[in-house]
């Protein structure tokens, strides 16, 4: 009998679930950077905001590579409704102390599928996630940097502004 | 050629190799289904709350739109039942022979 499942649906029930829930937590987080990028906005902090906004458009990379994937495989990728985002922040450090939770839960969820992907025996999709693995190594890096900055600068307003001088220059390099 | 799939006491899913589409039997109607339109077919018939219908007050009957073919389809509480009979079973046997083929497969390079 002709296999019309494989030819036409090639990614597991399973896997097509998890990606999807991927998505949704893509989109969240890119919804998530949005609000923290509008908080900084509003109080001045502009490379702060700038550093967001850029974290908001790579959020919804990602959450298009994933839906470019599924509907590569014909599966159906699901557009995701996005809930509530936090928009009160007590300080500029809460807000990446914010930014730091969301990229390990992120990592979390992404190691998760590649788990799943094993479980099914899925060579491909785990090649695929290879590169959100990386990503999320390079993304909590520097969520984790800016971090430090507060450690090493302190909270007082030239501190802060000493922050804002150097939030857009923190990169990741490999080794 | 059609061949059939899967069986239920008042309806049947058949598949179609030239087309590559599915047929569903029910009711004395005949409707064609691509796989991701049965795909979409039967998340609608799964996402039903079973209890939720038993409990109510209001007829149990629930209303399915199928854009692919821009239909409706009317169900009973039994007949949605069956459809959830039907789609598993449909699924399963479909996901059975994919691996029986890709075993078949490994002899396509027999070498």
């Amino acid at each position: 009998m002709k296999d019309i499942l494989r030819r036409h649906h090639v990614l597991k029930d399973e896997i097509v679930d998890v990606l999807n829930r991927q998505i949704k937590m893509e989109a969240h987080s890119s919804a998530s950077y949005l609000a923290m990028a509008a908080w900084c906005d509003v109080r001045g902090y502009d490379n702060s905001a700038e550093f967001f906004f850029r974290q908001s458009d790579e959020e919804r990379k990602h959450q298009l590579k994933l839906f470019h994937y599924l509907c590569d495989m014909e599966c159906d990728a699901v557009s995701p409704t996005v809930g509530e985002s936090q928009h009160d922040f007590g300080s500029l450090r809460e807000v990446f102390e914010k930014a730091l939770e969301h990229e390990i839960a992120v990592s979390d969820a992404i190691h998760e599928i590649v788990g799943e992907c094993r479980k099914y025996n899925d060579i491909a999709t785990e090649e695929f996630m290879r590169w959100f693995v990386q990503e999320q190594i390079e993304e909590e890096y520097i969520a984790r940097r800016a971090l430090e900055l507060f450690d090493v600068l302190g909270e007082d307003k030239i501190a802060l502004g000493m922050f804002e001088e150097r939030i857009l220059e923190i990169k990741y390099e490999e080794g | 050629m059609q061949e059939e799939i899967f069986k239920t006491k008042s309806a049947k899913i058949a598949q179609c190799a030239a087309t590559d589409s599915f047929l569903l039997q029910f009711d004395q109607e005949e409707i064609s289904f691509k796989l991701c339109d049965l795909y979409a077919f039967r998340k609608k018939i799964m996402s039903f709350d079973i209890i939720e219908l038993l409990e109510s007050s209001a007829p149990d009957v629930e209303v399915v739109h199928l854009p692919h073919c821009d239909r409706f389809l009317i169900l009973s509480l039994r007949e949605i039942l069956e459809f959830r009979e039907l789609l598993n079973g449909t699924f399963d046997t479909l996901a059975l022979n994919s691996a029986v083929q890709k075993i078949l497969r490994k002899n396509v390079f027999n070498f």
